[in-house]
């Protein structure tokens, strides 16, 4: 119980640096392999693998939001919770660069 | 025949000041108490504070003209980078961490942290560590690279003397006093609180606390690691950053500002967690939004990890690796936000007291919010490459730091010190001390954003006179020493209210929370009693309550045995669950500190050979520490006051230290996972890989060590439930053979790991591996020794308990290290014959 409820409260940031260091692992790690240079039609492998990433990044984002609060948020905890959640789905506009931004030096 | 309260109260005082107090004389080095402690880290702090002071009023005098001869560049250097160390390292952490040890249990209505040892110990390796950093100074051998201390700068090639090694051991020396410090503040918090103190009904300020605490221990580890990288290659040629051996001076600047933006973080947290304590109690009303406060903290806590490329906008990053991190410093604004609107909607919906820390507050809100503004232009990355080191990022930071840290502890200060004194200020000084700093620090620093943009760089000594830089320095200059002096009136206030300040009775701000409701100053066990509580510890009557529970009316209202107890709770709910016996006062703490500092010292003298023995020392201390822990016999439940019985910690299955072990671990998790990022950063980044040769591997020594790692967990396992005598041997042989194997390994390859990065981070992740197994050798020995004194029965099983944890982390790690070679091999595929 209490170590869920305290879970709850952190998970969606904990998600959103997972995302944020998987991101940036990815795209490093691509543009080493030279990922970048391989195109799918109108973008790159890596760009597509990016935008991918970040996509399924917020729908687990969101997933842990509605997972956490599945049964109403009736204690301040769980209010806390939604907050703290919600805030780590916003940030997810952080990832946003990888749709139009040069990935490689 | 019963006593009267008041009769009883004084009974009960003197009783629980004989089992919680510290004696005088030479027995002071015993004090392990809160109170004492938290009192030592401010004090030390502040004289830390006035010795980086004086340090920056030299680099003004040096600044204030062109081309001054006040000092020479090497001088210079050492007294800029010791201004940024001692600020940093020396103050602002440790001051917090002093007003937090003194204020959270007496907050949290207990009566001690959970480890008061640790504190101890935690302290004088703060103090030793800081004496040897401004020691060094005095003799002249200061670091002079910088606070950050760059490589290759820092690197033996270009500072070839002992000067940043000073840094590198002072800094790692002091930082064990901040990560005992936060699994101290996590477990305390979590667990020590009033009974029915839930999570959401804890005061604002232990919210701040937790968080900040939980920032600490993943923030430092990668600071700790860097510097044992770096030690590491000056001593030993391990060549982690030098770019001709496959190193990359960038992991360098990875490492420290993975560390070094949550730093400002958790300087700022603290300071804003006493703000949102002083402001409702000056407005008169509760903080406005409690819980998006929280929330707020939460975000602002993990974003806060999300900067640290924030400061190598410079470095030749990607663009869309640099918007991760601009936007991501751009969002810390909005958390920030919250919290000063908040702030701002107390004062307003509130009656606002005017008062000496309510200026404090004035010149925080203003200066922070400046600095904030100047924050978010830096955090754009165009803005950013134009102002890179120049002044007008010094302004910032101090702007930042000034505002988020000094006004919010002046503040509390003036809030706390009725507390720690029993007196109230006199305030003769108070008004003309707030506004000489408030007007010195503004033309200090608005007038060095200035400089900045007209392109002056930091950490240069002088400058010459066509720069047109000289006016804007000289009104930086004089407004440095309007500044300290009103830092000296501030010096010179509160002494005046120590001696001649007025008593008070009780609680005089009329605050809502649980420290006020004790006498003033506090005595050493802080509550006769500890509450029972029923409403947020921020909205109580500490004026009610203080009576009730010095009459011994709460929980724990008795002594029992001489033994120091206070209650551990539920984490989330506040539910009583156990008696918690804290150890007594000892000499030990000092003594483990003087011991790990010989190891460092030895190593700064390059006795490498006997900085072993100073480690066994030091285990062998610690070990002492276990005298006093245990119980030889069950125990039934132990009578807390009011028809509650509880169970001993050692006989429950989460006591604080099994919480301890596991903060302790996932810190430690948290520099495996920084050694292995360090690493393949070096595979994806540096130049001169792969390296030219193959990098050599030991399949066989790898086998037997996984498979004694397997057996060691296996059996520490099967000890646990058993609680046999045979099992614990067989981890301990387990132990010693993974332990022989893998240092056969590290001897083989040692000559190696100097040749190229790649062989000496697999050197650096079994060297890790090694250590841990060389704790699990001495841990199952301990087991072992526990057992056969009659330390362990089915409801005793904690040493067993702390025993499984380590063994499972020491063979998930060691699976690890052990694999590493091979992906290291695979990923550096064109290493050649």
């Amino acid at each position: 119980m209490s170590g869920r409820a305290l879970f709850g409260i952190l998970i969606g940031w904990i998600g959103w640096a997972g995302g944020f260091l998987l991101l940036y692992a990815l795209q490093a790690t691509g543009c080493r392999a030279g990922w970048d240079g391989h195109l799918l039609g109108p973008i790159s492998a890596l760009r597509l693998l990016l935008i991918i990433t970040t996509v399924a990044i917020v729908l687990v984002l969101i997933w842990f939001t509605v997972k956490a609060n599945r049964h109403g948020s009736t204690s301040s905890l769980e209010r806390i919770g939604v907050l703290a959640n919600s805030a780590a789905i916003l940030a997810a506009l952080c990832f946003t660069g990888v749709i139009w931004l040069q990935l490689c030096a | 025949m019963t006593q009267s309260p008041r009769k009883s109260a004084l009974r009960l005082h003197r009783e629980l000041t004989a089992i919680w107090g510290t004696p005088p004389g030479w027995g002071c080095l015993q004090a392990v108490n809160h109170t004492v402690i938290g009192k030592r880290f401010m004090m030390t702090a502040l004289v830390f504070f006035a010795i980086g002071g004086i340090l920056a009023m030299l680099i003004r005098t040096q600044l204030a003209t062109t081309q001054s001869a006040f000092l020479d560049a090497a001088s210079y250097a050492q007294v800029f980078t010791m201004h940024g160390v001692v600020m940093m390292f020396l103050f602002a952490i440790p001051f917090f961490e002093g007003l937090a040890m003194y204020l959270l249990p007496k907050m949290l209505g207990s009566r001690d942290l959970a480890f008061p040892r640790m504190s101890a110990y935690g302290y004088w390796c703060y103090l030793f560590g800081g004496t040897f950093l401004v020691g060094a100074l005095v003799a002249g051998v200061a670091p002079d690279g910088g606070w950050f201390m760059y490589t290759p700068l820092s690197s033996s090639t270009y500072s070839p003397g002992v000067n940043a090694d000073v840094w590198l051991l002072g800094i790692t020396f002091v930082e064990i006093s901040a990560l005992s410090a936060a699994v101290e503040i996590l477990v305390s918090v979590l667990k020590l609180r009033a009974p029915g103190m839930s999570l959401t009904r804890m005061p604002i300020f232990a919210w701040y606390m937790l968080i900040v605490a939980g920032m600490m221990l993943i923030g430092f580890p990668p600071l700790i690691l860097g510097s044992i990288l770096l030690e590491a290659e000056r001593a030993f040629g391990l060549p982690f950053f030098d770019p001709t051996r496959g190193g990359d001076p960038l992991l360098w600047q990875h490492l420290f500002w993975l560390f070094g933006h949550p730093e400002v973080y958790i300087i700022f947290l603290p300071a804003a967690g006493a703000l949102s304590t002083i402001i409702p109690t000056l407005a008169r009303r509760p903080l406005e939004g409690y819980e998006i406060v929280v929330a707020a903290v939460i975000a602002l806590a993990f974003l806060s990890f999300g900067l640290w490329v924030h400061h190598m906008y410079t470095v030749g990053i990607p663009h869309v690796a640099l918007s991760f991190f601009s936007a991501a410093s751009g969002l810390a604004a909005v958390p920030t936000g919250v919290q000063i609107f908040a702030w701002l909607a107390t004062l307003a919906h509130g009656k606002p007291r005017m008062s000496v820390p309510m200026l404090h507050i004035f010149g925080f809100m203003f200066v922070f919010v400046l600095g904030g503004l100047t924050g978010v232009m830096l955090a754009m990355v165009p803005f950013d490459w134009q102002a890179h080191d120049t002044h007008f990022v010094v302004a910032h930071l101090h702007y930042v730091l000034v505002g988020g840290f000094v006004f919010p502890m002046l503040a509390a200060a003036y809030y706390w010190l009725p507390h720690i004194f029993g007196r109230q200020a006199v305030q003769h000084l108070s008004h003309a001390a707030f506004w000489m700093i408030f007007i010195g620090f503004n033309l200090t620093f608005f007038a060095m954003h200035l400089t900045g943009l007209r392109g002056m760089p930091r950490r240069i000594s002088t400058y010459p006179p066509e720069a047109g830089w000289e006016t804007l320095n000289f009104v930086s200059s004089m407004g440095g020493f309007i500044m300290t002096t009103g830092f000296a009136l501030v010096a010179l206030d509160l002494l005046l209210l120590a001696v001649f300040g007025k008593p008070f009775r009780r609680n005089p701000w009329r605050a809502g929370t649980l420290e006020w409701a004790m006498p003033t100053p506090p005595p050493a066990y802080a509550f006769a009693s500890l509450p029972e509580i029923s409403a947020r510890a921020d909205q109580l009557d500490p004026d009610r309550l203080g009576p009730v529970l010095a009459s011994g009316q709460g929980y724990l209202g008795a002594t029992r045995h001489g033994w120091m107890e206070i209650i551990g709770v539920d984490m989330v709910t506040g539910k009583p669950e156990q008696v918690v016996v804290l150890p007594k006062r000892t000499y030990l703490p000092l003594l483990t500190a003087i011991a790990t500092g010989s190891f460092f010292a030895l190593i700064l003298v390059k006795l490498y050979w006997l900085a072993p023995l100073a480690l066994l020392i030091v285990t062998a201390l610690f070990l002492l520490w276990t005298r006093d822990c245990g119980l030889k016999s069950d125990l039934g439940d132990l009578a807390v006051g009011h028809g509650t019985h509880l169970p001993h910690h050692y006989q429950t299955a989460q006591p604080p230290s099994y919480w301890a072990m596991v903060f302790t671990l996932a810190a430690d998790a948290t520099l495996f996972a920084s050694l292995l990022f360090g690493s393949l950063f070096l595979w994806l980044s540096a130049p001169n890989w792969p390296p030219e040769s193959v990098i050599p591997i030991d399949a066989t020594t790898s086998v037997i060590s996984a498979v004694a790692l397997i057996v060691a967990a296996g059996f520490g396992r099967g000890a646990f439930t058993s609680r046999t005598v045979g099992n614990l041997c067989i981890v301990a042989v387990a132990y010693a053979v993974a332990l022989l194997a893998l240092g056969y390994v590290l001897i083989e390859i040692h000559a190696e790991a100097t040749r190229h990065a790649a062989v000496a981070s697999i050197f650096a992740v079994k060297a890790y591996a090694v250590l841990h197994i060389f704790v699990g050798l001495i841990l199952s020995l301990f087991c072992l020794w526990r057992v056969r004194r009659g330390y362990v029965s089915v409801r005793r099983d904690l040493d067993l308990r702390l025993g499984r944890q380590w063994h499972l982390f020491t063979l998930t790690t060691g699976v690890i290290a052990l694999a590493f070679p091979f992906v290291i091999n695979l990923l550096a595929g064109g290493a050649g014959p």
